[in-house]
């Protein structure tokens, strides 16, 4: 399915032309519709694929298609005495306001919408504010992942996947943090040694911007049983010298000998510098 | 004796791998090579002649943070034994008495690096045959050094520099 962001109108006719007032103020940004911002001419439009992207505000639309059939719209004609796009144009608006009401996506509540009210049956119903995210983690994901294969992390040297999690950081930390924890809840059973390499990249920002999630990271990285991954946490928390950290390290027991000395001596090296 | 970096954990066995036998990531990650030569710098068995290894590996061209390092330290006999060539070359380090130290195995080729690995493989899993140098470690290393005016300050990348002015987080809260 095309992207429903960029897919272009059909030239000429792609205009669903609508029965409601002529209002074609932009909405505010983040508004959805509801009754008092009602919806401009140009909201339903058909592609030249034949779907229909239905623009809810600025940043979000919804796509779907909707199978041609003549007993579809004979039965549309008799119940309503109106045609498909008619009765789309009048049934839609309501999606927005119902949205919330009824706790549901706004892709289910289209889906019932049509259905209940004109028998349609959309399909392959897709929500801009719900692919965006998926695919905006995928590319971070994909990126980061092919970074840190492309090159190893040094000792001492800065490394490339070290910009784009400071990037991500910046654009939105909240959505960074969740994306490094997914990336890796995803690989820690496979590609621990990646996972050690993104552990040691969260490492290295600074305690002020990770706070909370980074300890749970680390601490979570302390109890996995590849010693790369733990080694890396314990690197986190001897970068990170705050108190909170060396309360982690004074509870941790490494079964490793070498990484226990490690531990032991980040606790003497820590407790000099943060009483 | 010779002293190389290595990052240990890489040499720890893995399950799915058979007694002796060395994970390729140990290899790729530890035993770089450039124009098949690999970097060794020279130091005696004195504890004390280890930290200066650490000390040039601390401030290399390219590092911009001190983190944890761990050293192995072989006698330099072994390596000979194994048919391994070394070469003395210019370290690049910007400690000026400690240069003279790097040695490069030469002409590498898979055997040779492969007879490498078996040499370091049980020394990297045996407890005293491998430093470890924590972050604080390094940097008390390299503030001596500039203390004694073994090294500028300015000879080390700004990152570093401001690492050395502002040791930790800790010390930030």
């Amino acid at each position: 399915m095309a992207n429903v962001l960029e897919a272009k109108a059909r030239p000429g006719t792609n205009t669903v032309k609508r029965p409601w007032p002529n209002n074609t103020e932009t909405p505010e940004p983040h508004q959805d519709r509801g009754q008092d911002n009602p919806p401009s001419p140009d909201d339903l439009v058909q592609l030249e694929s034949g779907s229909y992207v239905y623009t809810i505000n600025w940043d979000r639309k919804v796509q779907f298609t909707v199978p041609a059939s003549d007993d579809q719209d004979n039965a549309i004609q008799k119940t309503h005495g109106a045609n498909l796009s008619s009765r789309l144009q009048r049934v839609l608006p309501f999606v927005a306001l119902y949205t919330p009401l009824a706790a549901s996506s706004l892709a289910e509540v289209i889906e019932r919408l049509l259905r209940c009210d004109a028998l349609i049956a959309p399909q392959r119903v897709r929500d801009s504010a719900s692919t965006q995210p998926r695919r905006r983690y995928d590319r971070f994901r994909t990126k980061l992942i092919a970074t840190l294969l492309d090159e190893a992390i040094e000792d001492g040297v800065t490394h490339p996947a070290e910009s784009l999690i400071d990037e991500a950081f910046r654009a939105d930390s909240s959505d960074c943090q969740n994306w490094l924890s997914q990336v890796l809840v995803e690989h820690y059973p496979t590609r621990p040694s990646l996972c050690a390499s993104i552990v040691r990249c969260i490492g290295r920002l600074d305690y002020d911007r990770v706070r909370g999630w980074g300890m749970r990271v680390v601490d979570d990285a302390l109890q996995n049983r590849d010693i790369e991954v733990r080694e890396a946490a314990i690197r986190a928390l001897e970068a990170w010298g705050r108190p909170a950290a060396l309360d982690v390290l004074r509870r941790h027991k490494d079964a490793v000998a070498w990484l226990n000395e490690y531990v032991r001596q980040v606790v003497v090296d820590l407790s000099g510098t943060s009483s | 004796m010779l002293a190389r970096k290595i990052s240990r954990a890489k040499w720890q066995q893995k399950e799915y791998l058979a007694e002796g036998e060395i994970r390729a990531d140990a290899i790729s990650g530890c035993l770089r090579t450039t124009d098949d030569t690999l970097s060794w710098w020279r130091c005696s068995d004195d504890e004390k002649d280890i930290d200066e290894v650490a000390l040039a590996l601390a401030v290399g061209p390219m590092i911009e943070r001190f983190d944890k390092i761990d050293v192995v330290v072989l006698p330099e006999a072994i390596l000979a034994d194994a048919g391994l060539a070394r070469q003395s070359t210019e370290g690049g380090t910007p400690v000026k008495d400690l240069q003279h130290r790097h040695v490069d195995l030469v002409r590498l080729d898979i055997e040779r690096l492969g007879r490498v690995a078996r040499i370091l493989d049980p020394r990297i899993r045996s407890d005293d045959k491998v430093v470890q140098f924590t972050k604080a470690r390094l940097m008390a290393l390299v503030d001596t050094a500039i203390h004694d005016k073994r090294l500028d300050a300015n000879d080390l990348s700004e990152k570093l520099r401001e690492k050395l002015a502002k040791p930790s987080d800790a010390q930030a809260s």
